[in-house]
């Protein structure tokens, strides 16, 4: 999981079963956006981040 | 314990799925996953087939004009494929727009800093930190000492780099460049997984065992142990503290993102993700 600078937004890595999806929510608001990135089966994104976290 | 056993039993699973795919494409010649990862990038830089303009191989990854300034993009790290792959942080499903493959075999976690370096945690043999300048698909830095079996990373605002190590239940403190630790925090029952810094260089460490099956601990700047913030919490994963102090955390009990404002035990804001 990884918060932009701004903290508008969180980026989360959430394993949906076959794979994984890199997940944007809306922040502070907590609104899923959409499915950002669905990475081809076999893939293993632990973690994402974004530029200008801190 | 149990999840960290859950956990590795699925990696080793998926490796094995790799390793099968690879011997069945090379005539039975199994290849490491980061050898496989060097050959394919050597063979696509040296056939130019698949790779878009402005494109090109370095060293055993590669990498586009769009992500050269390391601005606006997210990374994804495989650690059974030992890459990090490299996408625009605008558009959906978009595709990638570099690889990084050099100096990584299985890499954990990772955290972008305010210069927009690019670190990661490696299991791999030593395991080490690795750190990237943006644009760059090879170490500017490489850090081993103190460094047992990690996972969760993170970087103050000061430069100073923070490494959760399951090996050994610590937390090791690293001055901007340096890679020798300058502090130890000692868990004991408790396994770092996840960390987090605030504006004030407090430490949080997401840990999983001990008493309470998983939680967090708040550590001040320059102290050895922390007080746990007693968080009531599933399975308390990924974590980061935005400038108001609320802790945003991933329940993998529930798959939930929770918030808990600053001093509280309990969520204010809970959002369910699915999956």
């Amino acid at each position: 999981m990884s918060m932009n600078k701004a903290e508008k937004q969180v980026y989360v890595s959430n394993d949906i079963g076959t794979s994984f999806e890199i997940q944007v929510v809306d922040y502070p608001r907590l609104k899923r956006v959409n499915a950002k990135i669905n990475p081809t089966l076999g893939e293993w994104p632990l973690a994402v981040a974004p530029d200008n976290v801190l | 314990m149990h999840f960290l056993n859950a956990r590795i039993a699925t990696r080793s699973l998926a490796a094995t799925g790799v390793a099968a795919l690879l011997a069945a494409c090379s005539g039975g010649t199994s290849l490491s996953p980061t050898t496989n990862a060097l050959v394919r990038a050597n063979l696509l830089a040296a056939s130019g087939r698949s790779l878009p303009p402005g494109r090109h191989a370095v060293g055993g990854g590669w990498i586009s004009a769009a992500a050269k300034s390391g601005s606006h993009v997210i990374y994804s790290g495989s650690y059974d494929d030992s890459t990090i792959t490299i996408y625009p942080s605008k558009g959906i499903n978009p595709p990638p727009i570099g690889t990084i493959t050099t100096g990584l075999t299985d890499p954990e976690r990772l955290f972008v800093d305010k210069n927009l370096e690019l670190y990661t945690t490696d299991e791999g043999s030593p395991t080490s930190i690795v750190v990237y300048k943006p644009g760059k698909t090879s170490p500017s830095l490489t850090i081993t000492n103190g460094v047992n079996y990690p996972t969760g990373i993170a970087v103050g605002a000061d430069g100073t780099v923070y490494c959760a190590n399951t090996g050994n239940t610590t937390v090791t403190e690293y001055p901007k460049g340096k890679t020798a630790p300058s502090l130890t925090v000692s868990l004991g029952n408790e396994t770092p997984e996840n960390l987090a810094v605030d504006g004030s260089n407090n430490l949080y460490i997401q840990y999983v065992g001990g008493s309470l099956g998983s939680g967090v601990i708040e550590v001040p700047p320059g102290k050895t142990s922390g007080t746990d913030l007693n968080l009531v919490i599933g399975s308390a994963s990924a974590l980061s503290v935005d400038k108001a102090g609320n802790i945003v955390i991933i329940d993998q009990g529930d798959s939930s993102l929770d918030v808990f404002p600053a001093g509280k035990t309990t969520p204010s804001k809970t959002l369910a993700l699915g999956g």
